[in-house]
């Protein structure tokens, strides 16, 4: 092998790789199935609360759609109608509270504002137990919070649970402002300032569950759930720097129902991964009558609901950080009104009112507004009456 | 050349020719009536009414036809008045031969006397053989044939009564290479047998005088005058048949293997047939070649995976030298793991499995590998761009034993690394494999062979994450004849696979899984030729699988990962088999044979037992059973009967049946959403049933123009049963119950594969259609508490119905020839997400149906055009250049179809690996 090998020429690539979007006309056709979600209230003054909303295109950003203007209604085994009112026109459907008697079996009933009737399949209430305990730990590898769902069901009858919670944390600000703007005026906030209403150093955000939790115990002698996951916060996450909530509800299903959701919760995790699941195709209890080809998203069951609440401070994490790191905090002078030092006209919403500086002539110093007003990061200054 | 290929017909004939070459035996007389007549109407009809063949070059005669009407002719007034005013010349001889050419008159005679005195001229060659003249003396020894002789086995003493048997091997004659498949046979009556894998046959004949016939695909056929008298040995070499481009290529009447062969369902292909396919970077590929054959379809672009008549990837038994492969390719499949200059041939079953072979449901492809030259040492090195590749081959110890090593080994990196794309500066590619094969002769009765292989892939993509993976085996035979009618092979061998995954990327979370299967195989075939009528196969296996089904093991100091270790598998799969070839007849032959499977599920392991009736999952565990080590789990066994028989309907075409049921106790999961697929290879235990499969197919196959069009049209019904599929939202990774999430389907495939090959002539090649369909149904009729699309059917995975290939090689002379391809098939079915929706708070998927939209089509063009050096004979080096453009429309073809969800919104992604026209170039040196 000699010479013939320096007349090589050639221009090549191994890896012509390439990536390009894949979206086949069966994506890009309008999508937009009716997804009902909500779990028919059995409990004592029970509120039935359905949402109605509309799947979204795989490209879509656009968060919700609402569905509104739909008539929904309970329906009873013995023909009593319990009608569902959307009251704030967001697709959050609610009845009054009711007692529904749970020997009786429901169904739920919807007409859409195109004019399309759904109905769900009769189910069969089930009670759900109380939890018996909402508990957290600190992971030992990660240092992260646990936090776990204890149950039990002495009439071993419920087997089958599901769980999603609410999550309120409190974040403060890094700098405190008595001063606050309010259109343009500049207010003081006095004394006892982080009781005023109109305080923007204490924030509580509101999150609703990101994830599907599903459990149960079939695999046991007794009805117990001793210590189910059901959600998990990050070392030195924002939620625990000051002070942490979770309200935990609790549903009982069906196994049908149990084995709908845990099929959504497959679908719901992340793809793109090397351990992809394999993908789920769901079958809902709920069926559009007046075009039967049409799909439905959703798994009506009923049930009573059972709720408990767990508070967790930063005192009682370790070594857990007080105050999120990395706000730029730059500040400047300038100069105020003179006619009233109080009128607040600076272009640059970014910034806000610090506090006011200078013997005669009153100056304003402003700073980033991230770094008084908790607001911008989201939550509202209103603490939550369970705070 | 043209005289010289004519003396050279004269010499193969030569011994018998009479020295009045034209003037015929006192023919017969016949009616000939003809109209716009080709050459093929005439060579029919001359057979039929004179018992003449005629033989001509079938490119000279394309234009050509003729009328004629004549009554109680001889031969010699047909050929007159056909060709006396054209410009053909034609010739007759003594053996009922014609000869039609544009080049001159073919001489049919030697000058007199040149090779024998008594010139007692006879009218057939059966008659000639008994004519006791020319006699070589045997003394039982072994010879080497040579066409012009009488070759006599055993003392004539004029008491040709009985049957004797002749056994001995069909060889190269150029390096000594044993010919598998080769086919011995008389014609009248008919009997015939077929060389084994090495080379060997046992034909049992009547006594006295034959004209053995030896042919084989791609070589010079041999006729053998022999005088049988008693039991012997003769061993025959056949040479290549250089096809002459610009001579004689010989119109004659024998059926070709593809109308003949006794099984149906078989593609046989020697290298140079796969040779001749361009392939990307010049290098032959045999499993691209296998992937253009009708009823086999690829899984996609770069995909390791072929399917079989409607069967899944994992349901194929490929087998290399008698090692198993698992992955039997390189780079995901852009190379195949085998080294073409150190195959031999290729077999793909399709249907008719022979019963020797069992474990995999649909087919068997049975790679062979050359045997070193034993009579000088040999080399091929090729290189190009990324791959570079040597192999030698020669004989030790005077040719007792023949050793061939090779080796291929790529050296992309520096192209990726010069890139000015960042991504690719960062990434690795780079594969090896390694090829051993010794033989050896201990007597006449014994030999040994001794086959490794050993096969690596790297690949690193963006210094992101690291794919590994490897094949190895090595395996001793030793293969003895125990006398005339019996001999066999053992075979102790090991073979293993085994891939691994890592992951520094995000230090935290580096990773390495692996994963690998060993086994150690065991068998012992028998061939006992009970008869002509009869040929018995049979044997005895034995595999013990060892798996380690994943291990997550943390990757970099960094790691948190934590450490996951599904627990080993072991298994024993052993088997006996007993088959009968029995031909019936010339025309009627039957191949039939049951194998017995058990499967024997080892422990240590831990088993679980779930509740009946319901759906599995670690709810419905009722029970674990700890089995320790060594002790039997669970047993499956089950016969499997294998069924062929073949029809001659006339001389060019045949009808072929065949029933098959087969038994699969391995099987692979594959996630095929994920960016990279990653396989499982996974054991039947108590929770896996095995796999069963019952075949029916049905074959006619019909040669045109000579034998140099050969056609078939295979149709097949298959069903399927416990074949895998997989639950919705099934996790296969490192999963430790992975019967939780795959579920009993139930499938049925159907399809029809048509073939036009043509073998012979300037332009050669051939095209395949196929269409098949592949449904599975995973209901709830087996209480597993759970169904796929409601229990109806839906396609497979690997359902694609149409199928087209077509392969083409156009030799313009004998240095330079073009090649091209192309390749379409139907897309893949997949399950798409369609939609998106918040419930219960989270945001979720919203699937089709399984199955239910397919990728884009596949549809693939490459060209490449070879030339080589010069071809003189005593030339130390020879040459040859390839070079040619893969993916020549440069279609965006999809690798790997998958979704990302970012920032909320999900995104379809597809891959496309080879996106662009690739160009290559190769050099290859042979020594």
């Amino acid at each position: 092998m000699k010479q013939p090998l320096s007349y090589i020429v050639f221009m090549m690539l191994l890896l012509s790789a390439c990536v390009k979007p894949y979206d086949p006309p069966a994506i890009k056709a309008s999508n937009n199935y009716l997804v009902i979600d909500g779990v028919i209230n059995t409990g004592n003054n029970g509120v039935t609360t359905v949402v109605l909303s509309r799947s979204k295109n795989l490209s879509d950003t656009v968060s919700f759609i609402p569905e509104l203007n739909a008539k929904i209604k309970i329906v009873s085994g013995a023909g009593v109608i319990y009608n569902l009112v959307d009251s704030n026109n967001l697709g959050k459907y609610a009845s009054q509270p009711l007692h529904l008697n749970t020997a009786d079996q429901y169904k739920i009933q919807i007409t859409t504002a195109n004019g399309h009737q759904y109905q769900s399949a009769f189910v069969i209430p089930k009670t759900t137990p109380s939890i018996d305990s909402i508990s957290w730990n600190q992971d030992l590898i990660n240092n992260g919070v646990n936090i776990k769902v204890s149950t039990h069901d002495p009439e071993n009858a419920t087997k089958y649970y599901r769980w999603d919670f609410v999550e309120t944390w409190q974040h403060n600000t890094k700098e405190i402002a008595q001063w606050v703007n309010v259109n343009g005026y500049i207010h003081s906030l006095g004394i006892d300032f982080l009781n005023d209403p109109l305080q923007i150093h204490q924030c509580w955000t509101t999150n609703a569950s990101p994830k599907i939790v599903v459990g149960n115990s079939t695999g046991l002698a007794k009805d117990i759930i001793s210590l189910q996951s059901l959600h998990f916060i990050p070392f030195n996450d924002e939620r625990l720097t000051i002070r942490y909530s979770v309200l935990v509800s609790q549903y009982a299903l069906s196994q049908e129902a149990y084995n709908y959701w845990q099929l959504v919760q497959n679908n719901s995790q992340n793809l793109g991964s090397l351990f992809d699941l394999m993908p789920s195709q769901l079958t809902s209890n709920i069926t559009c009558i007046s075009d039967p080809t049409e799909q439905v998203i959703g798994y009506v069951s009923a049930s009573s609901i059972q709720q408990k609440r767990l508070f967790i401070s930063n005192s009682e994490v370790n070594n857990w950080i007080k105050q999120l790191p990395g706000f730029e905090c730059s500040s400047q002078l300038i100069d105020t009104d003179p006619a009233d030092f109080r009128i607040y006209k600076y272009a640059d919403t970014s910034y806000a009112p610090w506090y006011f500086t200078g013997n005669n002539i009153p100056y304003l110093v402003i700073i980033k507004k991230s770094c008084v007003d908790c607001r911008v990061k989201g939550g509202t200054n209103a603490k939550p009456n369970f705070w | 050349m043209t005289r010289k290929l004519y003396v050279l017909i004269g010499l193969i004939v030569g011994v018998f020719l009479s020295p009045n070459g034209t003037a015929a035996q006192a023919g017969l007389n016949a009616n000939f009536k003809c109209t716009a007549c080709r050459m093929q109407d005439l060579g029919d009809s001359v057979l039929a009414k004179y018992h003449y063949q005629l033989f001509y070059d079938v490119r000279e005669f394309d234009e050509f036809s003729f009328s004629i009407n004549v009554q109680d002719a001889t031969i010699e007034q047909v050929f007159s008045q056909i060709f006396s005013t054209t410009k053909y010349k034609y010739s007759i001889d003594v053996f009922n031969r014609a000869f039609v050419s544009l080049q001159g008159k073919i001489k049919t005679n030697l000058p007199a006397n040149l090779f024998i005195q008594n010139g007692n001229w006879l009218d057939t060659a059966r008659e000639v053989i008994n004519v006791d003249y020319n006699r070589v003396r045997n003394n039982d020894k072994l010879k080497i044939a040579s066409e012009q002789k009488l070759i006599e086995i055993g003392k004539n003493v004029g008491r040709d009564i009985g049957k004797a048997i002749i056994t001995g091997y069909v060889k190269d004659i150029s390096n000594g290479e044993a010919i598998s498949g080769a086919t011995i046979y008389i014609d009248s009556p008919f009997i015939s047998t077929h060389t084994d894998q090495f080379g060997y046959y046992s034909l049992s004949l009547p006594k006295g005088g034959h004209l053995l016939k030896v042919s084989s695909m791609g070589k010079k056929e041999v006729k053998l005058q022999l005088g049988l008298h008693e039991d012997g040995k003769l061993n025959i070499e056949l040479s290549d048949f250089v096809e002459n481009l610009k001579e004689i290529i010989v119109y004659n009447k024998e059926k070709s293997a593809n109308v003949r062969s006794m099984q149906m369902g078989i593609v046989k292909l020697n290298i140079k047939s796969i040779k001749s396919v361009p392939m990307v970077f010049g290098e032959a590929d045999i499993m691209k070649v296998v992937l253009t054959l009708p009823g086999v379809t690829s899984v996609g672009e770069a995909t390791t995976g072929f399917n079989v008549r409607g069967g899944s990837t994992d349901q194929n038994l490929i087998l290399f030298n008698n090692a198993t492969i698992y992955n039997p390719s390189h780079l995901f499949g852009f190379f195949s793991a085998f080294d073409p200059d150190i195959v031999k041939s290729i077999e793909l079953y399709k249907s008719a499995i022979p019963e020797k072979y069992s474990g995999r449901l649909s087919s068997v492809l049975d790679v062979e590998m050359k045997e070193g030259n034993n009579k000088k040492w040999t080399g091929v090195a090729g290189i190009s761009p990324l791959t570079s590749k040597l192999t030698l081959e020669g004989p030790l110890n005077d040719g007792k034993t023949t050793v061939i090593v090779g080796g291929r080994t790529t050296y992309s990196n520096w192209i990726l690394h010069s890139l000015p794309n960042e991504a690719y500066n960062r990434s690795d590619a780079n594969f090896y494999d390694l090829n051993l094969h010794v033989t050896h002769t201990i007597n006449a009765k014994n030999n040994l062979y001794l086959t490794g292989y050993m096969s690596n892939d790297n690949f690193n993509f963006n210094n992101d994450t690291a794919y590994q993976y490897g094949n190895k085996s090595i395996n001793l035979k030793w293969r003895h004849v125990y006398n005339n009618r019996l001999n066999g092979v053992v075979l102790i061998g090991e073979d293993q696979y085994q891939y691994g995954v890592s992951s520094k990327y995000v230090p935290i979370n580096g990773y390495q899984l692996s994963f690998d299967i060993n086994q150690l195989n065991f068998r012992a075939d028998y061939n006992y030729k009970l008869s002509n009528k009869h040929a018995l196969d049979f044997g005895v296996t034995s595999i013990k699988y060892l798996l380690h089904p994943g291990t997550y093991q943390p990757f970099g100091a960094a790691s948190l990962v934590v450490p996951n270790v599904v627990p080993i598998e072991q298994a024993l799969e052993s088997a006996i088999y007993l088959g009968d070839s029995y031909t019936v007849n010339s025309k009627l032959s039957i191949n039939a044979g049951v194998h017995y499977g058990v499967f024997n599920y080892l422990g240590a392991h831990d088993v679980y037992t779930y509740l009946p009736n319901m759906s599995r999952s670690l709810a419905s565990i009722m029970d674990t059973l700890h089995y320790h080590a060594g002790s039997l789990v669970k047993t499956y066994s089950a016969p499997e009967y294998r069924f062929s028989m073949r029809y001659e309907l006339g001389n060019n075409s045949s009808m072929k049946l065949s029933y098959n049921t087969t038994s699969q106790y391995i099987h692979m999961l594959s996630n095929t959403t994920a960016i990279s697929p990653t396989d499982i290879w996974k054991l039947s235990d108590p929770n896996i049933r095995p796999q069963k499969g019952t075949q029916y197919a049905m074959g006619y196959y019909k040669n045109l123009a000579g034998n140099t069009i050969e056609t078939s049209v295979e149709v097949y019904y298959k069903t399927i049963e416990n074949y895998i599929d997989y639950k919705s939202g099934a996790s296969l990774v490192l999963n430790h119950h992975i019967e939780t999430d795959v579920l009993n389907s139930n499938g049925k495939a159907y399809g029809i594969e048509f073939l036009v090959k043509k073998n012979a002539g300037q332009l050669n090649g051939w095209l395949s259609y196929t269409y098949s369909r592949t449904f599975l149904k995973t209901d709830n009729s087996n209480g597993q508490g759970e169904s796929i699309n409601n229990g109806k059917y839906y396609p497979a995975d690997f359902d694609k119905p149409h199928n087209v290939s077509v392969i083409a090689n156009y030799q313009f002379s004998h240095r330079i020839s073009i090649s091209g391809n192309l390749v379409y098939s139907t897309g893949r079915p997949i399950t798409l997400p369609l939609a998106q929706f918040n419930i219960g708070g989270a945001s979720s998927l919203y699937y089709s149906e399984r199955n239910q939209y397919r990728i884009p089509d596949y549809f693939r063009t490459d060209i490449s055009i070879n030339i080589e050096g010069n071809h003189k004979v005593k030339q130390k080096l020879h040459n040859a250049w390839s070079f040619g453009v893969y993916n020549l429309t440069a279609r965006q073809n999809a690798y790997s179809v998958y979704f990302i969800n970012t920032n909320g919104h999900v995104q379809g992604n597809q891959l496309s690996l080879f996106g662009t026209m690739i160009p290559f170039i190769t050099y290859n040196v042979k020594f």
